[in-house]
């Protein structure tokens, strides 16, 4: 089926973005967005037309994750396998679309074109895992039987679209409802409670502001709504669906033409209710944020970068200046010399929040220092870690913190060019910051006269197109420039060569979005935070296996087991805790014997995981650890550019050596060999990827070597490994036929009233029967062990 | 930059430029540092990691041809923990490479016979080419070609299609050629006295005569040949043929001494003080009279080939004696081989090669026409490498001993090969993705050139849209050939090759 490409199409698309090399990304995302795929024919007409060579665009074209060169479906179905989606079954849930649409092992396209499959590192959206993407709307909590449902949902959203575009004006409005519709909380279903909130207020005629706005974090919680009256008394409602708006908005606000009586008779109603049971359901999402688990949730962190978190709608000028907005740009702009601002960010000893931890001042003072007419700034924003979504909810709920930040940063340094790169991913995030950056413009504070003063400052989005790597700084200015993401040796660092040979700044989102806070309440504030090396707060994406995740910045030096206790309120379910995974493929597992370890720079490395961006994933004792060291190895040997031979080469073969783990394959010194190549690997790569991709292995070597020696024995003690393991029913069966109605691969025979029985070689160990037993009568066992009785 | 930079290299100072590469500085004081993906007209790309060394201070590994000086720097180059490390990065990247670089034949021939080499000749027409090979190759080539089991056509790649290519046929057909006369090297000087004349006595004299050694045979019988006298008394090998050799080792300039028994008419350490040194290459005297300057072997040998195989052996033996005063055994270069073909690769490599079964046997015994000498010599899948002489892979493998299997995949990658350039055969299979084809296409200009596709274990070279490979090496062809450290990029008639090694004893270090 091919398809008809318009040589004026891709004409006017280069016209649009410009015929030089630094185009290429933005050209060939404009192409695949016209035809979902980029036809030759249209590749070829860009070479014809451009200055860009046929090299670069086959380079390119090839290397990033985002493009394909085959035709695909009209929607795209994106699995999300970041580790928190992964850990909670994301693999069997993309098995599942294949099934339910009847896609061959070998594609990932239904007959039909309708659909297409695929994995995606992930979409930060841990804390709803499993989530899948399919065009832009993101559902969460996505288990193996519901795909079926998820897809009629999806269609049918698609034949009345629009039903996010009307807002109630805030004017002469009495009272205003917010919700957050960040990826995460439209993933939990906060787009339909926006729609809902639209057409009940309108419906009863109120004169209440429908807000969106910026994410508070607690996405266990989502979709979450904050209601403030007309006497500015605030409420809390988590968990919120559609059905239950009506009843919220009406017991805070008083419908216009509806008679005092009626009014009497439904507060009348309400009050019964609250006393009444039926009201049970309500009141079971009102959360009062002054008690319970959610006042530790919230009491433990401290909000810098994502201050005010809740209250200001993203891309709203006057909300973000009300509170406190801009006010250190201008604070530096009108009284602090470039060198007094880099002197307050040296004095709090900010360190680079991208995971290695560089101190900015140093490296801000470094561009600063040089005279190079041309300096350049990148934000980098490439988030990529499976299990990270910090920089995705700062971009999204606070696009105008980090422009401040930027801001801050470029006059300090001299920089007149800047750029936001954010990941392919993020197309929200991506979004907001341009329409943020827009604003910005109107308002003088990004122009040819920064505030009237003068300076120049002009910062554009630059979106990814699906590459982890590229969050190393030199593959990251490469992928700028437009070529392939690959990284190159350093010295010389991109504060004295970088962009276009260029000195270049490159601190990561969470690091400009605390500079405004610095600035405002001075570097002794910020250092007074924290501890030792290590001081302010960080960003964490908390997900797994605790009862309350999100989005959650905290005091350095707070130790894991606060986090896991405190703010995440324990582990879910009768487990128990095993290791948080901390740092994502960059870092590793620290087992709960270790848990006291204080959150910073230094003791972390110290206990072989490392700070990285700020990935947090909590693993219980039903999560097998060489399974999680496959995991990430498996991430980053995908995620390996290619170029160098320990990265390239060095993860492939540690890979193997994991997957023969898990599937009871493994040679008899398999884990001496394994341990002899992370060596190597760690040892002799180019660039931090492959010098740390072998973490996750180390960290569960060291402290879960058992485990290793286990699945060299053909042993998953986890039983998570499916090659390793079998499913069989005990004597508590009924005789339901419950699992043999589900089972989607034929493995259970029907049986009223006699126990039944699963056919280990048929069975995929899908866990649909496990979960769904009403007598609990589904165990798993060892592979090699006898059927109980 | 302006100025110098001290730095210190082994322990031994120098003073170069700022700016300079690691990789330059060592060579400005004479250290040659093993490189890949490296050229200084291309800058580099530090993809190999061939060419790392330590910083003593910092105790990382850097890679050389990136790292630039920096003052006060302290460098080791050579200790062991450098070695193992690019050892390791050489084993992984023989992990991920597909090919032989010896054929299966060569490997299978105790002599080493370049038979590809030879068959490409003839395949070509270019016989007196083919005549050298053989000659060099093989001392006694006329006789091989009647009577050797010819282990190389058992180990043949063909074999597992139809049957072997005939092999032994082949090297007939050149030895009976007249040109191609072997090349000897200028006179050493040296004398060797080599006791008897049978197989291995005449090989090893035939070895290290076009070494440039006097090479003079005490034989005690009235005639040379050994063994092989027993073959022309059987009938088996016609006597003409035998002469035909023996007649080629005299042109040579090797002395024959019939009817001399040493132990009777002389004594291996009479010899022993006449000589240079003493090759025994008779079962008779094997341990006897040992002096420092005189070597013997084993006999026994099962077959003919495999007395010419022990002859080579003894012949490197007192060579390396004679050169260095000290004797080393042959060092066995490195071969990296494919093992078993899938089927899909059976037809990759035949497409490549005559389609014809072999040869009837009944040909074999009168006289070949040229017509049969190449549709035979065509049936040959040319699975060796063609550039095995002139791979860094390899000769930096050879040189610190690198295995094949230490990082064994697990499922080896599929051969692959292009030949859509008529002169030029890609392998990706034996690319190291050092990137110097695309860059050199890319500075030279050529369109559409050569890029890198995909990315990770799935990145490969292409020429962009599909294009064919002929337009993508362009008029860059020849450098792209020369400039390619592995045997990807390779001539298809395997000439035109620079080698990378001269025959020195290995291991030589990194």
């Amino acid at each position: 089926m091919a398809v008809e490409v318009n040589i004026d199409d891709i004409d006017r698309i280069v016209a649009d973005l410009g015929s030089g090399r630094e185009a290429l990304v933005p050209i060939l995302q404009a192409i695949q967005r016209a035809y979902n795929y980029l036809p030759g024919e249209a590749l070829r007409r860009v070479a014809e037309s451009t200055d860009i060579s046929p090299a670069s665009i086959a380079g390119v074209s090839t290397f990033y994750a985002q493009f394909r060169l085959e035709p695909a479906g009209r929607h795209f179905i994106k699995i999300c396998i970041g580790t928190a989606c992964y850990v909670k079954g994301a693999e069997t849930v993309f098995e599942a679309f294949k099934r339910h649409l009847k896609i061959p092992r070998d594609r990932d396209t239904d007959d039909a074109r309708l659909f297409t499959v695929e994995k995606v590192a992930c979409l930060g959206c841990c804390t709803l895992a499993p989530a899948v993407q399919i065009d832009d709307i993101t559902y969460g909590f996505v288990e193996s039987a519901k795909v079926g449902g998820v897809l009629n949902d999806f269609l049918k959203a698609q034949e009345a679209p629009g039903a996010l575009a009307k807002q109630v004006s805030g004017k002469g409005a009495r009272g205003e409802a917010s919700i957050c519709l960040c990826s995460s909380c439209v993933a939990g279903g906060s787009s339909g409670v926006y729609r809902a909130l639209l057409e009940q207020v309108e419906a009863l005629g109120l004169r209440v502001a429908v807000k969106n706005v910026g994410c508070t974090g607690i996405s266990y919680q989502t979709p979450l709504i904050k209601i403030r009256d007309s006497h500015d008394n605030q409420f809390h409602y988590g968990l919120v669906k559609k059905e239950d708006v009506r009843r919220i908005l009406l017991r805070h606000f008083k419908p216009v033409g509806i008679g005092r009586a009626t009014v009497a008779a439904i507060s009348g109603v309400l009050e019964q209710l609250l006393t009444d049971e039926t009201w049970e359901p309500v009141t079971r999402y009102s959360m009062d944020l002054r008690q319970g688990p959610d006042a530790s949730y919230l009491s433990r962190q401290k909000h810098l970068a994502t201050e005010h978190c809740g209250d200001l709608d993203p891309v709203d000028m006057q909300a973000y200046r009300s509170h406190d907005g801009f006010k250190a740009l201008c604070k530096c702009v009108e009284d602090l010399s470039p060198a007094q601002v880099i002197g307050i960010i040296s004095e709090s000893r900010l360190r680079g929040r991208g995971g290695a931890g560089f101190p900015a001042g140093d490296k801000w003072s470094r561009v600063a220092e040089s005279t190079d007419e041309m300096k350049y700034l990148i934000c980098n924003g490439d988030e990529g870690d499976p299990g990270a979504f910090m920089d995705r909810m700062l971009l999204e709920s606070f696009p105008l913190r980090v422009i401040e930040g930027i801001c801050i940063a470029a006059y300090a340094t001299g920089v007149e060019e800047g750029y936001v790169y954010i990941r392919a991913e993020y197309p929200l995030a991506a979004r907001r910051v341009r329409d943020a950056i827009k604003l910005c413009r109107e308002q003088g504070l990004i122009g040819e006269s920064v505030l009237g003063t003068g300076r120049r400052f002009n910062l554009k989005v630059m979106e990814g197109a699906g590459a982890f790597v590229c969050g190393e700084e030199t593959a990251l200015i490469a992928a700028i420039e437009g070529k392939r993401g690959m990284p190159r040796y350093r010295p010389p660092y991109p504060a004295v060569s970088g962009l276009w040979g260029k000195p270049t700044l490159i601190n990561n989102v969470e690091t400009f979005a605390v500079v405004p806070w610095i600035i405002r309440e001075g570097a002794a504030a910020f250092a007074a935070l924290g501890k030792d090396e290590s001081k302010g707060t960080k960003a964490f994406a908390l997900a797994g296996k605790t009862l309350q995740g999100g989005l959650i910045e905290v005091p350095m030096g707070i130790t894991l087991r606060e986090i896991v206790d405190d703010i995440g309120g324990g582990i879910y379910g009768n487990r128990t805790l095993k290791a948080v995974q901390v740092g994502g493929p960059s870092g590793g597992c620290i087992p709960v014997t270790l848990v006291d370890t204080p959150v910073d720079y230094e003791d972390l490395v110290k206990q072989g995981a490392m700070m990285g961006s700020g990935g947090m994933v909590v693993l219980d004792d039903s999560d097998c650890m060489v399974d999680v060291a496959r995991y990430f190895l498996a991430f980053t040997q995908a995620e390996s550019c290619g170029k160098c031979t320990f990265c390239r080469i060095g993860t492939k073969r540690m890979l193997e050596i994991l997957e023969a783990l898990c599937e009871g394959r493994a040679e008899k010194d398999a884990i001496p060999k394994l341990e002899h190549l992370a060596k190597v690997t760690m040892e002799g790569s180019l660039c931090g990827l492959g010098r740390t991709a072998p973490n996750p292995v180390i960290s569960t070597l060291d402290h879960f070597r058992s485990e290793y020696e286990a699945h060299v024995e053909g042993r998953c003690p986890a039983h998570r490994c499916k090659s390793l393991i079998r499913y069989y029913v005990t004597d508590k069966c009924i005789g339901c036929t419950k699992c043999a109605q589900q089972c989607p691969a034929e493995a259970i025979e029907m049986r009223p009233y006699e126990q039944h029985e699963i056919d280990v070689e048929k069975c995929t160990r899908c866990d649909g029967c496990r979960v769904l037993c009403p007598a609990g009568a589904i165990e798993i066992g060892d592979l090699e062990e006898r059927d109980e009785g | 930059m302006t100025g110098t930079v001290n730095i210190t290299i082994d322990g031994q100072g120098a003073t170069v430029p700022s700016g300079t590469l690691l990789i330059d500085a060592c060579a400005k004081i004479g250290i040659t540092i093993p490189a890949m993906c490296y050229v200084k007209e291309y800058g580099h790309f530090t993809s190999c990691m061939v060419c790392v060394v330590r910083n003593v201070d910092t105790d990382r590994m850097i890679p050389s041809c990136s790292a630039q000086v920096e003052e006060g720097m302290r460098i080791d180059t050579r200790s062991p923990a450098v070695i193992d490390s690019r050892r390791m990065a050489l084993e992984l990247l023989l992990s991920d490479h597909v090919g032989d670089c010896e054929g299966p034949c060569t490997r299978g021939c105790p002599a080493g016979l370049d038979v590809p080499a030879m068959i490409r000749c003839l395949a070509d027409g270019r016989i007196d080419e083919a005549a050298r090979i053989v000659r060099e190759g093989l001392p006694i080539p006329a006789v091989l070609g009647r009577i050797c089991p010819a282990p190389c056509e058992k180990t043949c790649r063909r074999a597992q299609i139809d049957q072997a290519v005939a092999i032994r046929y082949l090297a007939r057909c050149a030895a009976e050629h007249d040109g191609g006369k072997s090349q000897i090297e200028p006179d050493t000087g040296k004398r060797v006295a080599v006791i008897g004349a049978g197989v291995v006595g005449l090989s090893a004299s035939c070895y290290l005569r076009v070494k440039g050694h006097v090479c003079e045979i005490y034989e005690q019988g009235d005639k040379p040949g050994g063994g092989l006298l027993d073959h022309v008394a059987k009938g088996e090998l016609p006597e003409n043929v035998l002469e035909q050799d023996i007649d080629g080792l005299l042109e040579l300039g090797i002395v024959i001494k019939c009817g001399i028994h040493v132990g009777r008419d002389t004594t291996v350490s009479e010899l022993s003080g006449q000589y240079d040194a003493v090759l025994i290459a008779s079962s008779e005297l094997v341990g006897k009279g040992c002096g420092e300057n005189v070597f013997g072997g084993d006999y026994k040998m099962r077959t003919v080939i495999h007395a010419v195989g022990e002859g080579k052996r003894l012949a490197n033996l007192v060579g390396s004696y004679l050169e260095t005063g000290k004797a080393n055994e042959t060092w066995r270069r490195f071969n990296s081989t494919i093992g078993r073909l899938h089927d899909a690769e059976k037809d990759l490599f035949l497409a490549q090669a005559e389609p014809v079964g072999r040869i009837d046997p009944g040909v074999e015994d009168i006289a070949p026409t040229p017509g049969q000498v190449r549709d035979e010599s065509r049936r040959c899948l040319h699975c060796d490498c063609r550039k095995a002489d002139a791979c860094r892979l390899r000769d930096y493998s050879d040189r610190c001993n690198a295995l094949q299997r230490e990082f064994k995949a697990a499922e080896r990658r599929t051969y692959e090969q292009n030949v859509e350039h008529p002169e030029i055969v890609f392998e990706q299979g034996k690319c190291i993705l050092c990137g110097l084809c695309v860059r050199i296409t890319e500075k030279r200009g050529i369109e559409p050139g050569l890029s890198f596709v995909n990315r990770g274990m799935d990145t490969g070279i292409a020429v962009p849209f599909g294009g064919n490979m002929s337009d993508g090496l362009g008029s860059a062809a020849e450098e792209c050939v020369r400039r390619c450290p592995t045997g990807a990029l390779a001539f298809r008639e395997g000439a035109g090759q620079e080698k990378q090694t001269s025959n020195a004893q290995y291991p030589t270090s990194m």
